[in-house]
């Protein structure tokens, strides 16, 4: 009895692998209810006082074009005022912004810091000191210097606000690099998961996990009760924020219709900045709110056991791709018969719910389909793939190879196969250490042809497990907290 | 166009407010009806998944 209570716990374990999907799966049939739950039933059409803030470091390369789109989004002029905080940039920023002003007159702002550097969330909260001295103000608006709002993306964001139960709305923040490379288009297909499904999941679960940064509207009653100015001992400002609107009683919503383009990292290691920074963030979150999860009594909706498995699934990634090739390998050295049906399993489970991922992202945004169909395809990486046609062909597969092997006299009993069979149960943790590797590749800029077939055969999704992983190592080290920009060219297409 | 710029005096409405509400609601017609779309797209996906998943269940699979 007690072997085959240890042989359950292993199977599980194997099969917590395809965590994520599952979780992704749940979102993506949540995504699918969205309009029916009447999203725009509390909704008119409301133009309030907005205040932009644009944190900007040495932005001049790209701050002109967004001060230039956001003068020109079809919102009343005397209802929008764009406050740029520029925190001691040694470029060009400073006489850009005095040429702003003088061409938008009092609709641009420019508030210098004369000592910066303490990083982007302090900087958002000395223009949140002033906005809010001044009063003028009746929502605010944060974005990143780089950002480009399509004309309407703003009143399709501020028409949630007409609800006086809605504390803050995000948008849908896309991938806009012009040209794209293959990294691009895979942070492209990326954002259809995380934010247009995940996110219009959450509107129905009534729980948003983050506000996304390039796009944060706050209404001023709740800028006010979640204390005034943002987080700034962490690096998810953004969620923290998100989360204090909502645990001091108001909605966040998600506008998957107001778009929002924005240059996203093009190189595996600027990702891998950008992410590690990301997932740091989440594990402060993870920790800090400790006393939200699985609490509905005390945090209302973000205490629900749907939105801790959604969050949860996100934050133990990396754990659940070690569990499964823990539960497999051991299976394998334990119960041979059983390890094989576990793999079988997992990777049939891992093929079902990614063929319903993929084509509902497909669908979910056509203009991005059509832009990142392959990488869309290619995200679980060629290894991967291989092994969910494993998964949901194997028995066939199986048995054509092995009269093959059989025929050069390696029987499906021999070594050849097991240590195949070993190979591919450690390859869920191992590509982790793939992709780091992959990173250290391209770090070093040896070979940097090679970067992209491995990133091809390694997988998006491994690159994105591995940095996660990265990230609660140093978070455990305690290594510093920095804020390190993500460089921008400004070369964001015109998609409006 | 100004914000403080009117209409012939017959209207009280401001030109831009009235231009803005016309757009406002088609933009609203289009978005619900957008969102409204991926409930019969997200069943057609389930059911190709479901068709493939019977395949190879009946194939003697599982």
């Amino acid at each position: 009895m007690p072997a085959q209570i240890g042989h359950a716990v292993l199977v599980a374990m194997a099969l917590s692998g395809a965590s994520v999907l599952i979780v992704g799966c749940y979102q993506f049939l949540l995504a699918t209810i969205h309009g029916l739950r009447h999203p725009y039933r509390e909704t008119a059409e409301y133009y309030p006082r907005v205040a932009v803030i644009i944190p900007a470091w040495n932005e001049a390369q790209v701050l002109e074009r967004t001060i230039d789109r956001m003068m020109a989004l079809s919102y009343p002029e005397a209802a929008l005022r764009v406050y740029v905080v520029d925190d001691a940039s040694t470029d060009e920023t400073p006489a850009l912004l005095a040429r702003k002003a003088s061409e938008y007159g009092d609709r641009v702002v420019h508030l210098r810091r004369e000592r910066g550097g303490e990083g982007k969330s302090h900087t958002i909260n000395h223009g949140l000191r002033e906005v809010r001295s001044e009063g003028w103000f009746e929502a605010i608006l944060v974005i990143d210097a780089d950002v480009i709002f399509t004309p309407t993306a703003l009143r399709r964001m501020t028409r949630h606000l007409a609800d006086e139960k809605v504390g803050a709305v995000t948008a849908y923040i896309k991938e806009g690099s012009s040209p794209a490379n293959y990294i691009n288009r895979f942070v492209g297909f990326e954002y259809v998961t995380a934010q247009a499904a995940a996110r219009r999941a959450q509107n129905v679960l009534g729980a948003q996990a983050c506000l996304a940064g390039g796009a944060q509207l706050i209404r001023r009653d709740a800028l006010e009760a979640a204390g005034g100015e943002i987080d700034t001992s962490s690096l998810a400002e953004d969620t923290f924020t998100t989360f204090n609107v909502q645990l001091a009683g108001y909605r966040v919503k998600f506008e998957g219709n107001a778009i929002v383009w924005a240059e996203e990292p093009n190189t595996v290691v600027a990702l891998w900045k950008q992410r590690e920074r990301w997932s740091r963030g989440n594990a402060q979150v993870t920790l800090r709110f400790r006393k939200v999860w699985l609490r509905p009594w005390n945090s209302g909706r973000l205490g629900g056991l749907s939105f801790a498995a959604i969050w949860f699934s996100v934050v133990f990634m990396p754990l659940f791709m070690i569990s499964a090739s823990v539960g497999l390998v051991t299976l394998f050295f334990v119960d041979r018969e059983l390890s094989v049906q576990a793999f079988t399993s997992l990777w049939a489970l891992t093929g079902f719910t990614y063929l319903f991922i993929t084509l509902s992202s497909l669908a979910l945004d056509r203009p991005t389909a059509r832009k990142s169909w392959f990488q869309g395809l290619m995200f679980p990486g060629l290894i991967n793939l291989t092994l969910i046609v494993f998964g949901l062909w194997g028995e066939p597969l199986t048995a054509h190879f092995s009269t093959q092997l059989s025929d050069v006299g390696l029987g499906g009993g021999d070594p050849l196969s097991y240590a195949l069979l070993l190979a591919a149960d450690v390859w869920l943790s191992a590509s982790m250490l793939a992709a780091y590797l992959l990173k250290r590749l391209e770090g070093s800029g040896r070979v940097p042809w090679l970067v992209r077939p491995l990133v091809y055969l390694v997988g998006y999704g491994a690159l994105l497990c591995a940095i996660t992983f990265s990230a609660y190592i140093k978070e455990m080290r305690g290594a510093e907290l920095r804020w390190e920009k993500t460089e921008k060219t400004g070369q964001v297409g015109e998609f409006a | 166009v100004s914000e403080t710029r009117t209409t012939p005096e017959s209207l009280t409405e401001p030109l831009p407010q009235r231009r803005w509400s016309e757009e406002y609601s088609a933009e609203l017609r289009r978005d619900r009806r957008f969102e409204l779309s991926l409930f019969p797209q997200g069943l057609v996906i389930l059911l190709v998944i479901a068709l493939i998943f019977l395949s190879r269940l009946l194939a003697g699979w599982g």
